[in-house]
């Protein structure tokens, strides 16, 4: 369901946008304990939502391009949809994020077909961001993982807690 | 989710007392691991410090049991090769810190712990042993598998075989990997259901000390496997790793079996047993143990035996 009202959400937003403002950039995260992870984000804020301090995004972020460049680490990827609230339009503020999305994991054997390689992600996160004169913007914050593997099912690389900084260069449409 | 719900427990009970420990519990100061009073019960190095010839070339396997579990653990293993008359010998490692007190355990490093391994190891060595080899169940993998990411045997004798049983790199439950935070304000971690047996053989109170030098190991051996972890030419491993486990997340496999690298492919080989049962070789003390429980145990000794009698 909340796939479904982000992806909605998103859809309808940029459908119908008008000198609303579309982000692009990078995260970097990082599982306590487990992988880093980093790939690309998408951020799109609607204008005349909730004073602009609301927006939907879209995120992928692999352990192909952290933990696993030159290592055995597992491939997994990470698709995720999200809705950010930042608390005001100051250009530091606090903030906060759902996530939701699907993991994959590649285990790269035919030995391992019995573990599971897909769940479901649901996180939330509370952080802070920065916008620069330019319209550069960074945001950093802790995350939490509401789903995790029990060791019988889902994949065992996602980690409850991760922290995440993100690098996002603004345009207005 | 139940994380979340504990970590909100956690924030507003907190405990961080002490233990209620009883006489009945092996945390206390009655019971202690048998093989602290009759060692030559246990390790070969004790029983037959000065082997003969044909003695040296047999094969001896050290095996080490996991994170809060006694010597115990393994006495199945040794009363089955004794029975069938295997010409195996067993030696029965006490991980340090374990089957004494709970101030013991508290105390200890995983150092502490790996450092009964190598003590046996050089032991037989230096006996004259030729045909080592090495068993570790849950924690007791990944204790041995950073031996060769140490690479300890570089300048001794190469172990013939090794055998993971439900090695941990990946805890099922992955608050442990919160233990850094929460752990002081915890205290300590009562294990869940165990039976009266178990509770002689195993501590039942986990002090978050310990709970984050397993964390701590655990972490180490998942980045050397992820750098890769090069066997000595003539070490074999057999992973065996069930899948329906609640302690170890049977990803902890995928890892090992990936990270460790043999002189060919085919000296490695993993397992994965449609089971639910933690530490596959081990029934004695359960609650609830099914024929096909047993089926799987005698097979594991039958291909374990069976593995190092063939290096002979």
């Amino acid at each position: 369901m909340i796939y479904f009202i982000l992806l909605f959400s998103l859809l309808f937003s940029v459908a119908n946008a008008k000198d609303e403002q579309l982000s692009i950039g990078f995260r970097l995260q990082q599982s306590i304990h487990m992988y880093n992870e980093n790939g690309f984000t998408l951020e799109f804020t609607p204008k005349n939502l909730l004073n602009d301090q609301l927006s939907f995004g879209a995120t992928y972020v692999s352990s192909r391009f952290g933990s696993a460049i030159n290592s055995n680490a597992i491939l997994q990827d990470n698709f995720v949809l999200h809705s950010t609230y930042v608390f005001s339009k100051s250009s530091f503020s606090p903030l906060i994020r759902l996530n939701t999305g699907y993991c994959f994991a590649d285990y790269e054997s035919a030995l391992f077909d019995d573990i599971d390689a897909s769940m479901p992600l649901l996180s939330l996160e509370a952080g802070a961001r920065y916008t620069f004169d330019i319209p550069l913007k960074i945001q950093a914050g802790l995350g939490y993982n509401l789903i995790t593997s029990d060791g019988s099912s889902g994949i065992g690389t996602v980690y409850p807690l991760f922290v995440q900084c993100t690098l996002l260069w603004s345009f207005s449409l | 989710m139940k994380y979340f719900i504990l970590i909100v427990a956690i924030f507003f009970i907190g405990c961080g007392g002490e233990p209620n420990i009883t006489d009945a519990d092996l945390d206390g100061n009655v019971l202690f691991d048998p093989s602290l009073y009759s060692p030559e019960q246990f390790l070969i190095s004790k029983s037959k410090p000065n082997p003969t010839e044909e003695e040296k070339q047999k094969p001896v396997i050290i095996v080490a049991h996991g994170y809060t579990a006694t010597t115990f653990e393994w006495n199945e293993f040794k009363r089955y090769v004794d029975s069938t008359r295997a010409d195996v010998l067993v030696s029965q490692v006490l991980l340090g810190g374990h089957g004494r007190t709970y101030q013991e355990f508290k105390n200890s490093s995983w150092r502490d712990w790996q450092s009964s391994i190598t003590d046996e190891y050089q032991q037989l060595v230096q006996a004259g042993y030729r045909n080592i080899s090495l068993a570790g169940s849950s924690t007791g993998g990944p204790l041995i598998v950073n031996l060769f990411a140490q690479s300890f045997f570089k300048n001794s004798i190469e172990p013939k075989h090794v055998f993971l049983i439900d090695p941990i790199i990946v805890p099922s439950n992955k608050s442990l990997s919160m233990i850094g935070i929460f752990g002081p304000m915890l205290g300590y971690i009562e294990s869940g259901d165990m039976t009266a047996e178990e509770r002689k053989h195993w501590y039942a109170f986990r002090p978050q000390e310990t709970l984050q030098e397993l964390q701590d190991i655990i972490t180490i051996t998942r980045k050397d496997l992820e750098s890769g972890i090069r066997f000595p030419n003539s070490t074999h491993v057999s992973i065996y790793k069930s899948l329906y486990d609640d302690v170890v997340d049977r990803v902890s496999a995928v890892m090992l079996y990936n990270g460790i690298e043999t002189q060919t492919p085919d000296m490695k080989k993993v397992t994965l047993p449609h089971s639910g049962i933690h530490v596959i070789t081990r029934l004695e003390g359960r609650a609830k143990v099914t024929e096909q429980d047993r089926i799987l145990q005698k097979n594991v000794f039958d291909e374990m035996i069976q593995d190092l009698k063939s290096k002979q």
